[in-house]
Formats: C-alpha cells, sequence, structure tokens
C-alpha cells in the first residue's frame, strides 16, 4: 500500500505509535514488576522502589512455594482438574453433536430445544447452588468438575461442523458396514480435527482459571485449585510464612509476604504465557466463531 | 426387518451417546430452573424445593421497597453506563489505531501482547491491580510520588476511585480481545474501495472515517445492542475481586449482593427472586435488542 508522506500523517503516526507502546508497556510493566518483586530480597521488598529489575536478587519464594505441601497440592489439583474437565467437556460435546448431525436419529428437534434452551435460560447462582448441595456434591472433586463439563455451545458449533461434511463420505463407510462409533472415531474425529484443537484450548485455559466453583462448593483446603490459593494468599487470609517466621526467630533469610505473593502469582500464569505464543490462533479461530453469526 | 434392527440399535446407540450432556443438562440447569420456584415460598434447607412454605410474592415485594437493593441496583446501572462509555468504545478506536499501524511486524506484536490479558483470571488481573495501586510499594504511587512530589494515594480503599479503577481493569484486561470481531470486519472490507478512494485523493483519515468505520457499524450496533441488553448484569469477577468491606458503598453489585446475602447469610428464597426478576428483565431486553439489531443490520444473535 502506498503511504502518504504529509505532515499531519507523520505527526499522527508518531502519535499512534506512541500510544500504542504506551500499551504495551502498560500491559507488561505489572507483570515485570511482579517478577522483580518475587525475585528480591527480604530487606528490598521491605524498602519498596522495586521497579521492572529484580534487587538482591533470590528465588526463596518460589523455592518456599514449592516445598509448602498445601500449594503442592492446590498445584496437582489444578492441572488433574483442568485435564480431567477438558477431556470430558471435549469428549460429551462432540458425541451430543454426532448425534445431533446423524441422520438416522430420531426427535432430533425436541433434542435441539432441550439444547438450546439452557443457552438462555438458567437457575441462576443459588437454585444451581442448591442443586449441587442437595445431591450431595457440595465438598468433592465432583463439585468441580460435574457443573462445569457441559458445554451446549460447543455441542452445536460440533453439530454445524459435522453437518457441513460432506454426506457421501459418512454414507460410504456405513455402507461399507462401520457402525455409528467407528464412524466417530475413524471418519468424523479427523476432519473435526481443527475445531477440537481450539475449542481443547479454550476449555483448558478456562479450567485452569477457574476458581469460583472452589469458593462456593469446597471447604477442605485440600480440594483448592492454584487460583483459588493464591486469591487466599493475596487478601492474606492464609500465611505461607510459618516457616518464614520460624526462619526469622533463627535468624536467617527472611522472606517477605509480597514476595511469596507475586511468587505464586507467576507460577499461576506462568503456564499460560508459556503456551500462549504457540496457540493464539487458535485462540483467535475459537473466538471468530464464537461470535455472532452473520 | 433386518434394516430396520440395524436402524434401532443406531438410535440407540446415539441416544447413548446424548446421555452424558442430556443428563448434566437435566441435573445442572433443569433442576436449578425448576428451584426457581423458591422464589415463592420460604425455602427451607430440611423441607427442600418441594415442601417448603409458599408465600406468593412477598419476596419480590421485599426487595422492591428496599434501600439495600436499590442503591445495589444504581451500583450496577452506573458501573455498566461507565463501560459503555469507556469500555465499550476502548476497543473500537483500538482496532482503527492499530489498522493504521502499516508495519505488519509490529502490528502484529501490538496484537499479541494486548490479547495476553484477556488469559489471566480476575484473580491475578486483581492481584497486579492491588500491587500496582499499593500505597506501600505500589508503582503507581511511586511513579506519582517521583513526578509530582504526591504523597501516596490508597486507591483501593477510596470510594471515589472505585469506578475509575474497575473500569480501567476491564479495558487493561479486554480492550485486545475485544478488538478481534472488529479486526476481522475490516479485514473483510473490500480492498478496491481504498485502493478508488485514493485515486480520488482520499488520506488514510478519510479513509478510517468513510470507509473502515461505516463498515464496522453494523458489528458495532449489535455489540452495542447486547451490552444495553445487560444493563441490569454485570461480571461478577471483577467488582467482587476489586471491592472490600471500606467501599460496598460504591461497589456493591446485584450479582456481588446475591452472593453475599444469598451464600453468607443463607436468604435463599430473597436472592433467588432478586436473580429471576434480573434474569426477566435481561431477557425481555434481549429479545428486544436482537429484534432491532435485525432490523437496523440485518445481523442477530439467533
Amino acid at each position: 500500500m502506498v503511504t502518504y508522506r504529509s505532515t499531519s500523517r507523520t505527526i499522527f503516526q508518531i502519535f499512534n505509535y506512541t500510544l500504542m507502546i504506551l500499551l504495551c508497556v502498560s500491559i507488561l510493566v505489572p507483570f515485570l514488576n511482579a517478577i522483580a518483586i518475587s525475585l528480591s530480597s527480604y530487606a528490598e521488598v521491605a524498602q519498596g522502589h522495586i521497579g521492572i529489575w529484580p534487587k538482591g536478587f533470590n528465588v526463596d519464594g518460589y523455592r518456599k512455594l514449592m516445598f509448602n505441601g498445601s500449594f503442592l497440592r492446590s498445584t496437582v489439583n489444578t492441572i488433574g482438574l483442568t485435564i480431567v474437565n477438558t477431556a470430558l467437556v471435549i469428549v460429551i460435546s462432540l458425541f451430543a453433536a454426532f448425534a445431533l448431525a446423524n441422520k438416522n436419529m430420531v426427535g432430533k428437534k425436541v433434542v435441539l430445544y432441550y439444547f438450546l434452551i439452557t443457552m438462555f435460560f438458567n437457575g441462576g447462582l443459588i437454585p444451581t447452588y442448591l442443586v449441587v448441595n442437595t445431591i450431595g456434591l457440595t465438598n468433592t472433586y465432583w463439585a468441580l468438575v460435574l457443573p462445569v463439563i457441559s458445554n451446549v455451545f460447543y455441542v452445536i458449533v460440533f453439530k454445524n461442523v459435522i453437518d457441513q461434511l460432506p454426506r457421501e463420505l459418512l454414507e460410504a463407510a456405513e455402507i461399507d458396514g462401520a457402525g455409528e462409533i467407528s464412524v466417530l472415531v475413524r471418519i468424523v474425529l479427523p476432519l473435526v480435527l481443527p475445531m477440537t484443537a481450539a475449542f481443547t484450548i479454550f476449555s483448558a485455559v478456562a479450567y485452569w482459571n477457574e476458581w469460583f466453583n472452589v469458593m462456593i462448593y469446597i471447604r477442605d483446603k485440600e480440594l483448592w485449585t492454584l487460583q483459588y490459593h493464591l486469591r487466599e494468599l493475596l487478601i492474606d487470609t492464609i500465611s505461607i510464612n510459618t516457616a518464614t517466621q520460624d526462619a526469622m526467630i533463627k535468624g536467617q533469610d527472611r522472606i517477605h509476604p509480597e514476595n511469596i505473593k507475586m511468587a505464586a502469582l507467576m507460577i499461576t500464569v506462568l503456564p499460560i504465557i508459556a503456551v500462549y505464543p504457540f496457540v493464539q490462533k487458535y485462540f483467535i479461530h475459537g473466538q471468530l466463531v464464537g461470535a455472532v453469526k452473520g | 426387518m433386518a434394516r430396520r434392527k440395524i436402524r434401532f440399535k443406531s438410535v440407540f446407540i446415539l441416544y447413548m451417546l446424548l446421555l452424558p450432556s442430556m443428563l448434566l443438562l437435566l441435573v445442572f440447569n433443569y433442576f436449578p430452573m425448576y428451584g426457581l420456584i423458591i422464589s415463592f415460598q420460604d425455602y427451607s434447607v430440611f423441607r427442600g424445593f418441594w415442601h417448603s412454605d409458599w408465600v406468593g410474592w412477598k419476596h419480590f415485594a421485599y426487595f422492591l421497597s428496599d434501600d439495600k437493593f436499590w442503591s445495589v441496583m444504581r451500583n450496577t446501572v452506573i458501573l455498566n453506563v461507565y463501560d459503555i462509555l469507556f469500555g465499550f468504545t476502548a476497543p473500537i478506536l483500538f482496532a482503527l489505531l492499530v489498522n493504521e499501524i502499516l508495519r505488519k511486524r509490529v502490528k502484529k506484536i501490538v496484537q499479541t501482547i494486548s490479547y495476553l490479558p484477556h488469559f489471566l483470571s480476575w484473580i491475578v488481573v486483581a492481584g497486579l491491580v492491588h500491587q500496582m495501586l499499593s500505597p506501600v510499594n505500589g508503582l503507581v504511587n511511586e511513579m506519582l510520588g517521583f513526578l509530582f512530589g504526591m504523597s501516596p494515594i490508597d486507591f483501593m480503599t477510596d470510594k471515589g476511585m472505585f469506578r475509575s479503577i474497575a473500569v480501567i481493569s476491564e479495558i487493561w484486561k479486554s480492550v485486545g480481545w475485544s478488538a478481534i470481531l472488529y479486526f476481522a470486519v475490516i479485514a473483510g472490507v473490500d480492498t478496491t474501495l481504498y485502493e478508488s478512494s485514493m485515486i480520488d485523493g482520499a488520506s488514510r483519515f478519510r479513509q478510517a472515517i468513510h470507509i473502515t468505520l461505516p463498515a464496522m457499524v453494523p458489528m458495532i450496533v449489535l455489540l452495542f445492542l447486547l451490552k444495553l441488553a445487560a444493563i441490569f448484569t454485570i461480571g461478577f469477577e471483577r467488582v467482587f475481586l476489586l471491592q472490600n468491606p471500606l467501599i460496598y458503598d460504591v461497589s456493591e453489585v446485584i450479582p456481588t449482593y446475591i452472593y453475599r446475602l444469598g451464600l453468607q447469610q443463607s436468604q435463599y428464597s430473597l436472592t433467588t427472586a432478586i436473580g429471576l426478576a434480573q434474569s426477566f428483565i435481561a431477557f425481555v431486553f434481549l429479545v428486544g435488542s436482537n429484534r432491532l439489531s435485525k432490523r437496523w443490520t440485518g445481523m442477530g444473535l439467533y
């Protein structure tokens, strides 16, 4: 494209680039600040004035968290729940979508309405809480799995994708005597793989970030997820510093609470930042599918 | 006969594939919908959905005459208005400005960085906000002190600051990501329009105003109407994680109010009634908005 070389254009470009740089800086600086604090020594954090570069570099905050049983437990819970929930939501949605797109399906319309209605109506927080409570899921892992693994939106998108596959392909397989399951696994699955990849990444991030259900359904610390653990650390309701206070008495290296908080925060976001550059296009793909239909 | 049998078998298999979804929806979507009847009961945990006493519109009458409810409602609407004025317009402006970056690499980097916060939980974002605004060692206060010699401000407990903080946090977290839809629209604009306007001597600015922006209008209208439809609701997490007891006056919104009153004080029936009324209004607004959007832009949600 031809670029213009007028003065007003140049002024605008300077203004625009400055604005964009400021925006990017405003996004990056809080992270750099958090990293710097997480890597700084007690004395320096206590003094304040830590910018985007650590002072008195050390990794004691991270070490402390890595040897903290309850923090580790939360990490393992989160990894486990992320994997299990992601696998389940994909499998369940794909199953349902395949059935709804199948020409042999009887009562398709009714079932489709049964799904669609839940996109527009729901019972809201309190009735859902009471149902989960009544059926006895409170304070179990089930409360963190079952209520979050049905996704009607995924079902509808998968169904639309399967509907658009060439009919002959599925019919040919059927004539060859392939059962429903083998059509699903051998023919449909490879063809919907890009969509599946996008949804997998979407779900994994969402489950990794989940904490609300932990707050309302879980009482035992053993069942906490990383995000919720981080929240409790951030608002100081729990302290990871009992060991730190012991160390204080013995006159060893001390760790500032801010240091622990920011280390926990970085551990929580690290996996996302690590995979983010590689999966960005899937995110965008998913967002645009999720967008308004024309 | 054999053909029928095969067909029956395959329908059976298909229903088995549907079963997990249908069961989950039954328990976690339809049961709670049925549970909405407790808005008209004095729900008792021991007597359950079926045996609690019916009280008619009592809870609706109660919250409609409750000052606290109206103050919470007011907070919700005010925050939404700010979100529309600033949070809604920011991605539009951002998309237009990014579109003016002609170097592909720079554009890509700006986009990549701006999308990132979207993938972080509100817990992390709120944690960063608290850290940046901390009166003890927050960078913002350090900077204000360094540049203007100001003494530290305790932003998070200042009632006058809450709405600005909530709106700016939202923009920080989602300006890039929300702009994706607009980027997609811009990418779809017929390039010959730009070429012919260039021959006519149109500047980049005029192109942005007369070609790019008009192309974005249907999407803007649609998203605006959707946003307007949700004016009595607001995301729970942002407000909940940025507020604290010192600023409940200005920061309590309907979802956080329902959470506190319902789950912490066990006012199940009252809060379900509030939730039901809110969903009902939201639904009416949504249907209305969708109809308007279809009429004005030809695009709709369903």
